[in-house]
C-alpha cells in the first residue's frame, strides 16, 4: 500500500482550485443576496405609494368623521362662506340606492346565468364562458355609455334606476362567473350520490349544489357589490344630481364617487379637501364588504372541511 | 327524464338566451350609434389630432396618448410587480405573507376615484414641484422633456396608472407563483442551487405564461382607466402628440368622461366612436393575452 505524498507544487494547486471553488460560491451567496434584496426592495417600493393612499385618506379624511357629517345633505359654498360644505346625506343614501337596485337586478340573473353555464357543455356555452371573461376586463366607462344611448333611444329621464342598470350589467358576469367556478369545485361524489339516489337535476341543484357552493357564490356576490359602491364611470352620466337625501330609485341622486369626481374641480380648496373625506367613506364601506367576503369563504370552507 | 327537469333546462336555455342577446345588444348598440360619428369625421378620425367640438374631431392623440400612458404604467409595473410578487410568495416569513397578500388584495379593490384623489393632491403636487422641473433641469429642454412643465400631464397620469396597476399585478402574480409545483424547486435546492437561482432559473420560466396573464390584466384595466385619468389629464386633445414626458390632454376612456355634455349631434356619436376604439384595443389585447397564456401551459404541462 503506497502512500501518497503531495508535493509543494500539487498543494499548490490543490489550494488554488479550492480558492476557486470557494470564491464561486461566495460570489453566488452575494449575487444570490443581492438579487433577493432587489427582490424585497421592489415589495417595499410596491407598498410605499399604496401605504401613502391610505395614510392620506385617513388622515386628512378624518378630521370630517362626525355624526353631522353624515346627516346632512350638500351645501353649495359661496365667495361670502366659503367653507360651507355640508355633509354627504345625499351622496350616501344614491349611493346605496344605486348599489341595492343594482343586486336586487344582477345577483339572481347572475346565479340562475351561473347555473346554466354549469349545466350545459356545448360550443354556444364555451362561448359564452370565454365572452364573459373577456366582458369582465372592459373599461366600466362602456356601461356608462351604454346606458346613455338608452336613454337618448328611448327618451328616459335620467335617475338612480339608470345607474343600477349599468351597474347591474357590470355585476352579472362576475357573478356568474364566481357561480359557475363554485358549482365546479362541489364533489363529484356528493353529485353522484344525489344522481344514484334518483334525483333530478332541478332538485340535485337546489339541495346539494347550490347550498354547497354557496361559500363561493355569497362572497363573490359580496365582492361584486363592493366593487359596484366604488365605480364612478357608468353611473358618472346618468343619475342626476340632487342635493337632497332621496330614497326613491326612479328620482336623480347624487353617488358618493361622482361627488367626487366633481368635487375634485371646485374652486374652492374646502370642497375639494372633503374629498379625502368621502373617499375615507366609500373606502371603509368597500372594505367592511372585503372583509365580509373574506371572512365568509373562509368559515364556509372550514364548515366544509370540518 | 322527468318533466320538472325538462322545464328546467328549458328554462335555462332560454335564459342563456336571453343573457347572450343582452351582451350582443350591449356591444352591439354601441357600434351601431357610433357608425355616424365614423362617417362624419371619416379617416381623420384616426390622422388627425385636433378634437374641437362640434367641428373636428381627431382622435390619433387620444389614442396614442392612452398607448404611451399604459406603456409608462407597464415600465414600472412589471418589475416592481413582479419582483413584489416573488418577495411575498418567496421572501416574506410565512406569519406576514397571509397580512402582506391581503393588504395587496384589498389594495386592489380601492376604487380608482380614491387614486384620482390621490393623484390630484400628492402626484400633481409632486411632479409639478419636484420630478418637472428636475427633469426640465436634466434634459434642457431636450426630447424628451420639451415645452414647459404643466404638473397635470401625461407623467402625473402614467404614474398614477402604474400605481394603480400595482396591486392587481401583485396579487394575480402571487397566486400564479403559487402554482409552481413544489418538488420542481425542491429538485433544483437539492442540485445545490441558491435561491436566486431557483427564482431565475426555475420558478419564473415555469410561471411565465401565468405572469404574462397578470401583466396583460394590469394593461387591461390601465388601457381602460378612466375617472382617475380624468381627474388629471382634464379636457381632450391640444393638437401635441404626446411624444413628450410634459405633454398634456385626455386618453380615449378619460376623453369620454370629460367631453360628455349631451346628447348634440356629432359630438356624443363621437365620443360612442372612442368607445368603439376602446373595445377594440381591450379586446384585441385580451385576446393576445389567453392566447400568450394558453401557449404557455400548454409546453409547461
Amino acid at each position: 500500500m503506497s502512500v501518497i505524498v503531495e508535493s509543494d507544487q500539487e498543494a499548490q494547486a490543490r489550494a488554488h482550485i479550492q480558492g476557486l471553488i470557494a470564491r464561486r460560491f461566495q460570489r453566488r451567496r452575494v449575487l444570490s443576496w443581492v438579487s433577493l434584496s432587489f427582490v424585497g426592495l421592489a415589495l417595499l417600493v410596491a407598498l410605499f405609494p399604496l401605504y401613502s393612499i391610505l395614510e392620506q385618506t385617513v388622515a386628512i379624511g378624518g378630521h370630517y368623521m362626525r355624526l353631522s357629517f353624515f346627516t346632512q345633505n350638500e351645501l353649495s359654498p359661496t365667495v361670502q362662506h366659503p367653507n360651507l360644505v355640508g355633509g354627504i346625506n345625499n351622496a350616501l343614501v344614491g349611493t346605496l340606492i344605486i348599489v341595492a337596485v343594482a343586486v336586487v337586478l344582477s345577483v339572481p340573473l347572475g346565479i340562475v346565468g351561473g347555473i346554466a353555464l354549469f349545466e350545459f357543455d356545448n360550443k354556444f356555452v364555451a362561448t359564452m364562458r370565454s365572452a364573459l371573461f373577456s366582458i369582465l376586463a372592459m373599461p366600466s366607462i362602456l356601461y356608462g355609455l351604454f346606458v346613455l344611448i338608452l336613454a337618448a333611444s328611448f327618451k328616459l329621464p335620467f335617475g338612480a334606476y339608470l345607474g343600477s342598470i349599468a351597474l347591474a350589467i357590470l355585476m352579472i358576469p362576475m357573478v356568474a362567473i364566481v357561480t359557475f367556478e363554485g358549482l365546479g369545485e362541489v364533489p363529484r361524489l356528493h353529485v353522484e350520490a344525489g344522481l344514484a339516489l334518483g334525483a333530478q337535476r332541478l332538485s340535485l341543484m337546489r339541495r346539494v349544489m347550490l347550498p354547497e357552493a354557496r361559500g363561493r357564490i355569497l362572497p363573490g356576490a359580496l365582492l361584486a357589490a363592493s366593487r359596484a359602491i366604488g365605480e364612478t364611470a357608468p353611473v358618472l352620466f346618468v343619475i342626476g344630481s340632487n342635493s337632497y337625501t332621496s330614497w326613491n330609485p326612479f328620482s336623480q341622486v347624487e353617488s358618493l364617487p361622482t361627488v367626487i369626481y366633481s368635487d375634485l374641480a371646485s374652486n374652492y380648496p374646502a370642497v375639494r379637501a372633503e374629498c379625502w373625506a368621502m373617499g375615507l367613506v366609500a373606502m371603509t364601506i368597500i372594505l367592511i364588504f372585503n372583509l365580509a367576503a373574506r371572512s365568509y369563504f373562509a368559515w364556509s370552507s372550514r364548515e366544509l372541511a370540518g | 327524464m322527468g318533466h320538472a327537469d325538462f322545464y328546467y333546462k328549458s328554462f335555462l336555455k332560454i335564459f342563456l338566451a336571453v343573457l347572450g342577446f343582452i351582451f350582443v345588444v350591449f356591444f352591439g348598440l354601441i357600434i351601431v350609434k357610433a357608425i355616424p360619428g365614423f362617417r362624419f369625421e371619416g379617416w381623420s378620425f384616426f390622422t388627425t389630432a385636433n378634437w374641437i367640438a362640434p367641428e373636428s374631431f381627431g382622435a390619433l392623440q387620444l389614442i396614442l396618448a392612452t398607448l404611451v400612458t399604459t406603456l409608462m404604467a407597464l415600465c414600472v409595473a412589471v418589475p416592481i410587480g413582479i419582483g413584489a410578487a416573488v418577495a411575498i410568495v418567496y421572501l416574506v416569513p410565512k406569519s406576514l405573507k397571509i397580512l402582506v397578500s391581503s393588504i395587496v388584495g384589498i389594495l386592489a379593490s380601492v376604487p380608482s376615484i380614491i387614486y384620482g384623489v390621490w393623484g390630484v393632491f400628492v402626484i400633481v403636487h409632486f411632479s409639478g414641484y419636484h420630478l418637472e422641473p428636475w427633469l426640465a433641469s436634466v434634459f434642457h429642454g431636450h426630447w424628451p422633456a420639451t415645452g414647459a412643465p404643466r404638473a397635470f400631464g401625461i407623467l402625473a397620469g402614467g404614474i398614477v396608472l402604474s400605481v394603480m396597476i400595482l396591486p392587481i399585478v401583485i396579487a394575480v402574480g402571487a397566486s400564479v407563483l403559487e402554482t409552481v409545483p413544489e418538488e420542481t424547486t425542491e429538485a433544483a435546492y437539492a442540485l445545490g442551487s441558491t435561491k436566486s437561482r431557483v427564482i431565475r432559473k426555475v420558478i419564473l420560466p415555469r410561471a411565465r405564461g401565468g405572469l404574462t396573464g397578470a401583466v396583460l390584466l394590469g394593461t387591461a384595466r390601465a388601457l381602460g382607466e378612466t375617472i382617475a385619468l380624468a381627474t388629471i389629464l382634464g379636457s381632450a386633445s391640444t393638437g401635441q402628440l404626446p411624444f413628450n414626458l410634459f405633454a398634456t390632454g385626455g386618453t380615449l376612456a378619460s376623453s369620454i368622461a370629460t367631453d360628455f355634455s349631451g346628447f348634440a349631434e356629432p359630438t356624443f356619436e363621437m365620443l360612442l366612436c372612442l368607445g368603439v376604439c376602446l373595445i377594440v384595443i381591450t379586446f384585441t389585447t385580451g385576446a393576445i393575452g389567453r392566447n400568450l397564456v394558453a401557449k404557455q401551459a400548454r409546453r409547461y404541462l
